[in-house]
């Protein structure tokens, strides 16, 4: 996936037509703080978008805005051209956008099976199998509050899985784990996208869990997108290097 | 262990676990029912049997919308007195038979809770002011003197040509047949998954696909239910009654309690908190009505200290611990 096309889309415009997101020009204000600040980005089919940024930078609230969570203050969402900002959780799990938690929240007094059974089947894959993709074969049974914090991140993971999103939004999936649950989430990714051809943002901190999975990336600093790009010359923008490491 | 011999196995196991629920769903519905239409044999006091018959049905409701949702309802006697006078209309105006009349009591809940939706956008303690207001409301309106030709205000309700301490007895035992259905059904659909994931969390189970205001408007609709066809059947077992009588918050409050001692989220736990209360309270409340209150309060008291569950997660947490001890030992 080239590098180059994870770009600002223009303001106003109808997005590509190989875009399957579009973010265009979102302003997101809580009171008299501006979270996000004329946020625009494009997001192809079968690509992975790093988004980026300090904490307090508004990576969450675009993904919560994407997702239905946060209606825009102004701006728009687009899903394949159609306009989706504001809607309902529920009805874009239905048209196909999905998302994890950075802290994960699993139904907890049901067990794993019964997390996935609660949810609106669009994948082709059974839960069975989507249990197993995700590295929960065999514990299908334990209570969700049984479960170890990766294991709820698992979860969390199949549980959006079962709706069989195109777009899935990863907020923080790599935070308080070792190495090498890194490593095997990471591997979770890259079949989603190799296998079920799943177009993906993925909000991350850890930038060693990023170059793994990550096509490109976006940096936001202050609610604004500071820079659109591959990983490696993002480490080289001054900009994106002033934000990260002062100076 | 071949494949094939440990697939054919754990097929059998399954298929053995499916026969047991659903031989335990059969008889949570049967049981009761069963229990209720023998009851009469050793206890002639119809009217006693029937009002635990109500208090059963009522608890039920209650487990559906607070062990289900969450949602709390102080003002869950608004749909009892709603069924209750929407029975005496029927009646009266539209020269409907008593069991029509008390479907059509179920029936006119419903409408009140369609009316009371937007009540489900409060939470907590809100809500639970909220309807307990909506109850009082209605209450007020049912017993207007203005509306004397309708539902002839705050003089009563007269149901005395359609009387019959029979038809009334029966009628309340398939009504209770159909609260336990209800609730079995309901634990074991999707749409009573989906509620018990948004009681959890309601961001999470909208992110599973669920319509979070339709699965809850679902339950609220059908407790309402279930509290309309309880006050018609009441309405139909006392003949006579007041305003006061079927939009008296004790009601909503017996219920809940009698719900909460049981076990809310289980499908017996209401109906044994029911049967037993409402026992205690037969026994000792109506002659000596402090007494009952101070043992009443106790109750309340030691269910939100010790008993959160219920007699229900008592019973299911041993049950539990000897599994597991079962296990150990082998």
């Amino acid at each position: 996936m080239p590098a180059e096309s994870a770009s600002a889309a223009p303001i106003g415009e109808a997005p590509p037509a190989s875009a399957l997101l579009a973010v265009a020009a979102v302003t997101k204000l809580f009171g008299p703080l501006r979270a996000l600040d004329e946020v625009s980005l494009r997001v192809d089919r079968g690509e992975v978008l790093g988004l980026v940024g300090p904490n307090g930078s508004g990576k969450t609230t675009v993904i919560n805005v994407i997702s239905g969570l946060l209606a825009p203050t102004s701006g728009r969402v687009l899903l394949e051209g159609q306009d989706v900002s504001g809607k309902a959780p529920f009805r874009l799990a239905r048209r196909g956008i999905n998302r994890t938690f950075q802290i994960p929240k699993p139904f907890p007094a049901l067990t794993a099976r019964e997390n996935l059974a609660v949810a609106f089947h669009g994948s082709r894959l059974t839960d069975a199998e989507i249990l197993e993709l995700v590295g929960l074969g065999g514990r299908e049974e334990r209570l969700a509050s049984e479960l170890t914090a990766s294991d709820q991140k698992r979860l969390d993971l199949a549980r959006a899985l079962v709706t069989g999103p195109r777009l899935l939004l990863v907020d923080e999936l790599g935070a308080g784990l070792s190495k090498t649950e890194l490593d095997e989430l990471a591997g979770i990714l890259r079949r989603l996208v190799a296998e079920l051809g799943m177009t993906m943002v993925v909000v991350e901190h850890l930038m060693g869990f990023l170059e793994q999975v990550a096509d490109s990336v976006t940096v936001l600093n202050a609610g604004a997108v500071i820079f659109s790009g591959g990983l490696s010359e993002a480490l080289s923008d001054p900009a994106v290097v002033k934000v990260f490491i002062g100076g | 262990m071949p494949e094939g011999v440990a697939g054919a196995s754990g097929q059998r196991a399954t298929r053995a676990q499916t026969w047991r629920r659903r031989g335990a769903d059969v008889a949570a519905v049967l049981v009761p029912t069963v229990l209720f239409a023998l009851a009469r044999t050793v206890d002639s006091n119809l009217l006693l049997l029937v009002t635990i018959m109500v208090y059963v049905v009522l608890a039920q409701g209650v487990n559906v919308i607070y062990g289900f949702t969450g949602y709390l309802p102080f003002g869950y006697v608004g749909f009892f007195g709603a069924g209750a006078y929407g029975t005496y209309i029927a009646v009266a105006h539209l020269g409907a038979g008593a069991v029509e009349a008390t479907v059509l009591g179920g029936v006119c809940a419903v409408l009140v809770a369609i009316v009371l939706i937007p009540l489900l956008r409060l939470r907590g303690a809100y809500f639970a002011i909220a309807s307990l207001a909506a109850a009082l409301a209605l209450s007020s309106l049912v017993s207007n003197p203005s509306l004397q030709s309708v539902t002839n205000g705050p003089y009563g309700a007269d149901l005395s040509q359609v009387f019959s301490s029979g038809g009334s007895y029966w009628t309340a035992v398939v009504i209770v047949a159909f609260a336990m259905l209800v609730v079995v059904v309901l634990r074991r659909s999707r749409l009573g998954l989906q509620l018990r994931a948004v009681r959890a969390d309601q961001v999470s189970a909208s992110y599973a696909g669920v319509n979070v205001v339709a699965a809850r408007t679902g339950a609220w609709l059908l407790s309402a239910l279930l509290a309309g066809l309880a006050g018609g059947v009441y309405a139909w077992a006392i003949s006579t009654f007041y305003p006061t009588a079927v939009f008296d918050t004790t009601i909503s409050l017996f219920a809940i309690v009698f719900a909460l001692f049981g076990g809310v989220g289980t499908v017996l736990g209401p109906v044994v908190g029911a049967v037993v209360l409402y026992y205690v309270y037969n026994a000792i409340g109506v002659n000596d009505p402090q007494y009952f209150q101070l043992i009443f309060g106790v109750v309340i008291v030691v269910i939100a200290l010790f008993l959160p569950g219920g007699l229900a997660a008592v019973l299911l947490g041993a049950r539990r611990r000897l599994a597991t001890r079962g296990a150990d030992a082998g």
